[in-house]
């Protein structure tokens, strides 16, 4: 082997190890930057999730209003009632209508005090077509919400959980 | 080798190092740009959360009345009885119970103080929360003062989140 031969084998394995070791060190860094980013897009997707909570605490369809006045954080149970009875009936109709205020998103109603057997009450839910893959957009929001029963006259302490959805 | 692909070899280098350090840069610059808003959101959620909680709670029903009337009784009068036990006993129960199906489920840290008066007052806090009975966190705590008159009793969740 000529001499101009063994210097470019030396250059070409030292240029080799060099990329090497760049490329090793990117992997690692960039490692790190993943699990930062994706932990901080999953706040941001908590933020739209919140931004939405607001809307459904103010839907006058939920709400507890007595006189047209809004309470503070208060869902009328008769109206989650109607309201669920609304969205079985006419399902097609009221996805598109609540699509534009909501989107793809998933409303759950817990009454935590007084315990009760009851499952927590999926408001609205709505997602994409069964084939799609479908995944939760951080973690769902907690929002403390009463819930008021006009037939007992009652404030039951629940909590109002909204999860965003995303195509995968 | 030639000295022109020798040039050529140490360009490719220089444009490497060149573009690594553009892909930090950008990288850094993005997180800078998310942080705002990261930062808004947890004083928002934190926030909103306690004094949602405490409006809630405080308008819970329980007793034939809600929580913030059996607050009043218990700093007044101590006159209602819900079965065998005082307004007092009963609000502190039903805070435990809301607690434990919500925040410490959560395990989000908390530190609840209720003060009835000058001379009563309970205290439900996770461990490390409330060293020397401050509740210790980067957010502000919801506080609900309620009139007595005369004096105020004063209800105050604070979420230990740094």
């Amino acid at each position: 082997m000529k001499k101009a031969q063994l210097e470019m084998g030396e250059t070409i394995f030292a240029l080799i190890i060099i990329i090497l070791l760049i490329m090793m060190g990117l992997i690692f860094a960039f490692r790190g930057e993943k699990a930062t980013i994706e932990e901080k897009v999953d706040t941001l997707g908590n933020l739209d999730a919140a931004a939405l909570a607001q809307v459904v605490a103010n839907l006058p369809e939920l709400i507890y209003s007595p006189g047209s006045v809004k309470q503070q954080s208060s869902f009328d149970k008769s109206k989650i009632q109607a309201f669920q009875k609304l969205i079985d009936e006419y399902p097609e109709l009221s996805r598109e209508y609540y699509f534009d205020k909501l989107g793809n998103v998933e409303i759950i109603i817990e009454q935590i005090y007084p315990e009760t057997e009851a499952e927590p009450i999926e408001i609205y839910l709505n997602d994409f077509d069964v084939n799609d893959v479908v995944m939760s957009f951080g973690t769902p929001v907690k929002i403390p919400t009463s819930i008021y029963d006009p037939v007992t006259n009652q404030y039951a302490f629940g909590v109002l959980y909204v999860t965003r959805y995303v195509r995968k | 080798m030639k000295k022109a692909q020798i040039e050529i070899m140490g360009l490719i280098f220089i444009v490497l190092i060149v573009t690594i350090a553009m892909l930090f840069y950008v990288s850094n610059s993005v997180k800078d740009d998310l942080n705002p808003g990261i930062d808004q959101f947890k004083t928002y959620a934190n926030s909103e959360l306690s004094m949602s909680f405490i409006e809630v709670f405080l308008d819970t029903s329980t007793c034939g009345t809600n929580i913030q009337e059996l607050i009043v009784d218990c700093a007044k009068s101590k006159q209602i009885r819900c079965d065998s036990k005082t307004s007092c006993e009963q609000v502190e129960e039903v805070a435990e119970q809301i607690l434990e199906d919500t925040l410490i489920l959560w395990q989000v840290p908390y530190g609840l103080v209720i003060e009835y008066n000058s001379f009563t007052n309970y205290t439900n806090a996770t461990e490390d929360c409330m060293p020397g009975g401050q509740i210790k966190g980067k957010y502000p705590p919801g506080r609900q003062p309620i009139s007595l008159y005369p004096g105020t009793a004063m209800v105050e969740l604070g979420i230990c989140v740094s």
